[in-house]
């Protein structure tokens, strides 16, 4: 996908970029490069998209601008955007030659609409989804499509607000295809259904065989975009950007469920800067999709957990925190070792009210299945499970992140090891490899 | 059917139509093309050219002098009446176009045009003007 912003404002070329994911975009701000790009006949692009925001471009009229690129471009969709009411007259537009106007933001859904059906590739425009997706009891986030596969269109058959009815569910039965598909600009609100639902899918009573099904099945999606990047066909973009999707989902589905508000302030309160916040916040992920093979139902407070687990390690130099633990001093190890005392200390110096099971669980986070951990060696039958939990999440992140240089390993490859190594209950890393549908080791 | 070697008058005040015209006709072959980014200055080409124009192709919306005042100036004068002049026109101003006529316009091309619709209104203003000159 090859973008043209002839004239187009930055803070509209931001959006329009984050919408379309990978495209490449050349902009255009003024009129020596407006007829740079006129002669240059070696240039194609799939869109144009043309503005008289910017400063350079205002003195060129709407009608040269859309003359020229008309000219130039016979058969790009050539698209006027613009913020100003004045003048502004849709019609005059496509005379002079733009194939559509749009005022901005009070055409916005028009505007993603055309670009949708118009302009873009299928694949850049529909995501592919499951029935499950969907709540039975819950009217629908989004506009639900099925695909034809013989001519690959795609036709409505549920509409955002109301129901997956019977009418649907026959014609989806009819198609021959499990497949649904929502439009990615829709996502956000697709997402947020999403989360609400595993939230309340984890925290409730899972009595039902169905809704651990479901659970399950949605906490596999996830799990799966999350290491999608590991699979070498797919474009690393696509693979960034559905990292990105599926940490909110999480993220939402954790500040959703019964006791998120905790989460939630605790993350404003440490704020993103925190120096190992990535690490934080990836094994809050880790312990959210973990615990429902444990049936842990305090998602919420676990992840908080995960969150502020390491804080100490602010207090430990860098040196000491590249090294592997087998090569530090005794000095040094002492310093390390502190980390999870420490951790607790800023949590009460920073005014961080929490539970005192959370503060159970973060200074367990070291102790180890087969008493071999600090600071207390303490049994593998004396650690809490969320303290298990917190410790093979902070270990998977570790083993699968590729931190201080070490060779990346894939999920089953790190769980592999960490069920040889008698620091973590074989048990429980078999639950949660089962649950995430990952192969077993026995 | 053309001559290609024919000198040939762009006007248009806007420099981006200048060259975009220059480089259709380019495309379709003509070699000798001068341009002027008003009637005046057009006017006063076409008067003084050693060769003189076998084709004037001008704008229609100019400031000063419109194209179709400097069609008129073209129609009144002896030395440019036989020369084809083609309009350039925008959708909107379409309305206008029996004025043009009357005023001896050869053919006309309404904005934005690709450089096939050019050749081929071009084709039509030769015709045309052939025609006149044979009758
Ligand atoms: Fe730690
Ligand atoms: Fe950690």
């Amino acid at each position: 996908m090859k973008l043209l912003y002839v004239g187009v404002e930055s803070s509209f070329i931001n959006w329009i970029q984050s919408i379309l994911e990978d495209c490449v975009a050349e902009v255009i701000a003024d009129s020596q490069q407006f007829q740079n790009i006129l002669d240059d006949e070696t240039k194609t692009f799939d869109l144009i998209l043309a503005s008289h925001h910017t400063q350079a471009m205002k003195s060129m009229p709407s009608n040269e601008l859309a003359q020229g690129l008309r000219m130039r471009f016979q058969k790009t969709p050539i698209v006027f955007v613009t913020q100003s009411k004045e003048n502004y007259n849709r019609a005059e537009y496509v005379k002079h030659g733009f194939s559509d106007a749009y005022l901005l933001p009070f055409e916005k859904s028009e505007f993603l609409e055309y670009l949708n059906d118009s302009v873009l590739p299928p694949e850049k425009v529909y995501k592919s989804v499951v029935l499950t997706d969907f709540s039975e009891t819950e009217p629908l986030p989004c506009d639900v499509h099925l695909m034809l596969p013989l001519n690959r269109k795609y036709v409505k058959i549920g509409v955002k607000g109301g129901e997956f009815g019977n009418v649907a569910t026959d014609k989806l039965l009819r198609s021959g295809t499990s497949r649904l598909f929502i439009r990615k600009s829709e996502l956000q609100e697709f997402n947020a259904a999403k989360a609400r639902k595993i939230a309340q899918l984890a925290s409730g009573e899972l009595n039902s065989t169905e809704r651990q099904a479901q659970l399950q099945s949605m906490v596999r999606g996830i799990f799966t975009n999350l290491f999608s990047t590991a699979d070498e066909t797919q474009h690393f973009a696509d693979g960034k950007s559905l990292v990105k999707e599926a940490a909110t989902i999480v993220d939402n589905y954790i500040a959703g469920s019964k006791d998120g508000d905790t989460f939630k302030k605790v993350c404003l309160q440490i704020g993103a800067d925190t120096s190992n916040y990535s690490h934080a916040s990836n094994v809050a992920i880790f312990v959210s999709l973990f615990a429902p093979a444990l049936e842990i139902k305090s998602v919420a407070d676990l992840a908080t957990a995960a969150l502020l687990h390491d804080l100490g390690e602010e207090s430990v130099p860098s040196e000491i925190l590249e090294k592997a633990k087998s090569e530090l001093t005794f000095e040094e190890n002492t310093l390390y070792e502190g980390h999870v005392e420490r951790s607790l200390q800023i949590i009460k110096e920073k005014r961080i009210v929490v539970s005192e099971q959370i503060h159970t669980w973060i200074a367990q986070h070291h102790e180890r299945f087969n008493g071999t951990g600090f600071p207390k060696n303490l049994p593998g039958s004396r650690i809490a499970i969320e303290a298990q939990l917190i410790a093979i999440a902070d270990e998977f992140d570790y083993l699968t992140r590729a931190i201080r240089g070490q060779q990346k390993l894939n999920p089953q490859q790190a769980f592999k090891k960490m069920f040889n190594s008698g620091y973590y209950d074989p048990e429980v890393i078999k639950k949660i490899t089962f649950y995430l549908g990952l192969p077993s080791e026995s | 059917m053309f001559n290609f070697d024919t000198p040939i008058l762009i006007v248009d005040d806007m420099l981006t139509m200048r060259k975009l015209v220059a480089k259709a006709l380019r495309g379709i072959g003509f070699t000798n093309i001068t341009d002027a980014k008003n009637g005046n200055e057009a006017w006063e080409k076409l008067t003084s050219a050693e060769i003189p124009f076998g084709l004037v192709i001008s704008d229609w919306m100019m400031p000063d002098l419109t194209g179709i005042d400097f069609l008129k100036r073209v129609r009144l004068d002896p030395r440019t009446r036989a020369t084809p002049f083609l309009l350039l026109t925008a959708e909107s101003s379409k309305d206008n176009v029996a004025e043009a006529v009357t005023a001896g316009v050869s053919s006309y091309i309404v904005k934005p045009f690709t450089p096939d619709t050019l050749k081929k209104q071009l084709q039509a203003a030769y015709a045309k003007h052939q025609g006149k000159t044979a009758a």
